[in-house]
């Protein structure tokens, strides 16, 4: 005989399992679809649409594979780094073989920018020695055309205290490779003349690897709590191919500036720290509240605010009203413009300067709502609408977009 | 089979509707003042008892047991229900080692538990032997093939399936009721509803002499006993209490007489209650490493 | 396996109880029946939550916390 608490919640599984199924007939073997499309439209900038198919299959005794495929294309300009000047400005496409020019006042955008990604992940989670272990394999791969993305995760979790508590610990590995188009920038090249301006390689890589460890605890019979630590370390290009820094020099004549590609630290150490909490409310509705705070080695510190409240509406549908709140302090390297006095040199990769307005002081809010129907067999369909605006130092960073997302979830 | 309309009582706060199935006095409580509501949760639960009776009772021969027990060794089809009824037979086997065993029940062939002192002789135990292991029982294919000369016997599972699946059906059929089943003594509730003010159910058990043993308040959960104390044989100053074992086919030494437990189904609490008098000696230990709560007689 | 119930068992009633007296951490497994409505679950949503990852990753400089923060992709 099989000790402590062993016979009991395996007992308690086996009894789950045979007065489960008497009345519905689902679980095993069935596919669960999660579908949804994405419609993300900036103001004057960047629009996607981004279609996901999920698909987990039940393989039964708690053993789960999920399947999922996300398409992406992105069309629109795009924030190039340098900033609104009140003269005209001519840039180079990345490509190098052409020039746009923006009008006096406005933020530079390259308009070239278009991009279409495919990316596929897969999952498998199966139940070890009595159930109480759980771990997950899992790979993924995204490529679009200047980028190419290999990864694979692995997490271990653990049940305790009557399954109250759940301890995980998840490691990631990724590889990412870069081929910008029009080849490599040199950090601090001058955009202009082309030649020259990138280097003899097309291709560069990084490695980005991540830990996880969690604590998920049930505080009582309506509430739900989740502690994270995220660390992650990326190590290896970390620049962005597309991004130059306005060079501001004194002695050049008005409406004359220099643009040099920038150049970031070839490595990057983030920790997260993440909590999460659902409570439901003897109403039935759902308050999920999070918040995380996230430091790295580049100067960074971000604080994101999220919440949800799930208002039900009759049996069937529901009303979920989001808002979100995130900001951010500068990088250390980080500037919006640069004296000449400090330009560095071409290929002096010792030096760091972006003016991406991301690693600026950065507020992002947003708020919509989502709402939803449940359907037959634990299937649901779903809408979602929300604005997102971002406000920062600079007029790059003064953003706001619509996000669409429709869902429908069914048994296959 | 009792098809007529079953008897309502009303109390203060809920309502009680009685039957009778698989040979024992059934209960549903039903909070609230509606009556015709207990009276169509009572139907529910009632025929749901009696739906299990009819299928998996030993003493019928019209039935899918009877068809494998009379099935010498030829594959006998099964619905999903049987089979996932054996794969929670099969799981108790498991983890009792053996000592739970649905196949035990030919042993009944050499014992009968009558307060006599007919106690069998080794030579009688010993010629069942071959008959009992489940280990010889195989499944392919929605097919149960049992040799021939054994058993199987749903009497250790099948009333503690009907409280829950019982409780489950009439919860379905009565969102935000507090309910509870009792179908002789094994009993579950299905908790405080949400969205209704936490309701308890005081639960009395009854003391061997007639009297109140002890008055549980249950709120969620289960309680199911193994056991009785008069069943038993008795020779020679010695007690044969009728919980056998079935790898020798004798009586579980130092078996409780009785072992009463909580838990989250009836299932659950009827199995653990069922390991713990296949532990003898053991079975105080046994229960208080489960972690449930519970008592027992001996 | 032969069995039958020594303690005949009543159920005597119902009373209403207005406060809980667990006071500890976490519920035994039959109070599960809210924390298992799936929009209690920490993962619901996944979908939509990987969504929102892609464009706050794409937008801000932080990712990860409640996942892997992952490198991302090369987007803007």
């Amino acid at each position: 005989m099989k000790k402590k608490q062993d016979v009991r919640s395996a007992l308690a599984l086996a009894a789950g399992s045979l007065l489960a199924a008497t009345g519905a007939q689902a679980g095993d073997g069935d596919w669960t679809i999660d579908s949804a499309l994405l419609v993300y439209s900036e103001t004057d900038r960047v629009s996607a649409v981004e279609p996901v198919v999920s698909a987990t299959r039940d393989l039964g005794d708690e053993e789960t594979l999920n399947l999922k495929l996300v398409l992406d294309s992105l069309t629109g300009p795009s924030a190039n780094g340098a900033q609104v000047e009140e003269y005209p400005q001519t840039f180079s496409t990345p490509s190098g073989e052409a020039t746009y020019t923006v009008p006096a006042g406005e933020v530079p955008l390259d308009d070239q920018f278009h991009d279409t990604r495919g990316a596929f992940s897969a999952s498998w989670t199966t139940p070890l020695e009595n159930r109480l272990w759980k771990r997950t394999l899992g790979a993924n791969v995204s490529s679009e055309f200047d980028f190419f993305s290999l990864g694979v995760n692995g997490a271990l979790s653990r049940d305790l205290n009557k399954r109250n508590t759940t301890l995980t610990a998840g490691l990631g590995f990724e590889v990412d490779t870069i081929k910008p188009v029009g080849g490599v920038p040199v950090p601090f090249a001058e955009m202009f003349p082309v030649a020259g301006s990138k280097s003899t390689s097309d291709t560069e890589d990084r490695t980005v690897t991540d830990l996880l460890l969690g604590i998920t605890q049930v505080i009582d019979r309506n509430t739900v709590m989740q502690f994270n630590y995220n660390l992650s370390m990326s190590s290896g290009y970390m620049n962005d191919p597309y991004k130059v820094v306005t060079v501001v020099d004194p002695l050049d004549p008005p409406g004359t500036f220099t643009y040099v590609y920038e150049n970031r630290p070839d490595s990057r150490t983030r920790h997260a720290l993440y909590w999460e909490t659902k409570h439901a409310f003897a109403s039935g509705n759902v308050l999920d509240a999070s918040y995380r705070l996230m430091t790295d080695d580049w100067g960074i510190m971000s604080n994101t605010l999220d919440a949800r409240y799930r208002i039900g509406l009759g049996s069937d549908w529901y009303v979920e009203p989001h808002v979100r709140w995130y900001d951010q302090g500068e990088a250390d390297f980080y500037v919006d413009r640069l004296a000449a006095a400090d330009q560095p040199a071409a290929n002096d990769s010792a030096s760091e300067y972006s003016a991406d307005y991301r690693l600026g002081a950065l507020t992002t809010v947003t708020a919509g709502a989502r709402v939803g129907k449940k359907l037959a067999d634990d299937g649901e369909a779903w809408f979602r609408l929300e604005s997102m605006t971002q406000s920062g130092d600079t007029g790059q960073a003064d953003l706001s977009a619509i996000v669409l997302e429709a869902g429908y979830t069914f048994k296959w | 089979m009792n098809n007529s309309a079953p008897a309502i009582t009303r109390h203060e706060g809920w309502h009680a509707g009685r039957f009778t199935a698989m040979a024992s006095p059934c209960e549903l409580l039903v909070a609230g003042d509606d009556a015709s509501l207990a009276v169509h949760l009572t139907a529910i639960a009632r025929d749901e008892a009696l739906r299990i009776e009819r299928k998996f009772s030993r003493y019928r021969d019209d039935n899918i047991v009877a068809a494998i027990n009379r099935s010498a060794g030829q594959p006998v089809a099964i619905d999903d229900e049987v089979s996932r009824l054996l794969d929670y037979a099969d799981t108790c086997f498991r983890l009792s080692g053996g000592l739970f065993d649905i196949t035990s029940g030919v042993l009944r062939r050499a014992w009968k538990f009558d307060g006599s002192d007919r106690v069998p002789s080794p030579t009688q135990v010993e010629a069942l032997l071959p008959y009992v292991g489940w280990e010889k029982v195989r499944r392919e294919d929605g097919q149960v093939i049992v040799p021939p000369g054994m058993e199987l016997d749903f009497g250790g599972i099948g009333k503690e399936y009907a409280v829950d699946s019982a409780l489950r059906l009439a919860s379905a059929a009565a969102e935000d009721v507090s309910l509870l089943v009792n179908f002789g003594g094994d009993l579950a509730t299905n908790g405080a509803r949400f969205g209704e003010a936490a309701r308890e159910w005081r639960v009395g058990i009854e003391a061997p002499d007639g009297g109140v043993a002890r008055l549980l308040r249950i709120r969620a959960g289960a309680l199911a006993t193994s056991g009785d104390a008069r069943r038993f044989l008795l020779k020679d100053g010695v007690r044969y209490g009728h919980i056998l074992d079935p790898r020798n086919g004798w009586p579980v030494r130092d078996a409780p007489r009785s072992v009463t437990v909580i838990a989250g189904t009836c299932l659950e609490a009827g199995t653990l209650s069922t390991l713990a008098i296949l532990q003898g000696h053991d079975a105080e230990a046994f229960l208080a490493s489960q972690g449930v709560e519970h008592w027992i007689l001996r | 396996m032969m069995r039958a119930t020594v303690f005949r068992i009543a159920a005597l009633g119902a009373l209403a109880l207005a406060v809980s007296g667990c006071s500890h951490l976490g519920v035994e497994p039959w109070e599960r029946d809210v924390l298992a409505r799936p929009e209690m679950r920490l993962d619901a949503d996944a979908v939509s939550r990987a969504l929102d990852d892609h464009i706050y990753f794409s937008k801000e400089a932080s990712s990860g916390g409640r996942g892997f923060g992952g490198g991302g992709c090369g987007c803007n």
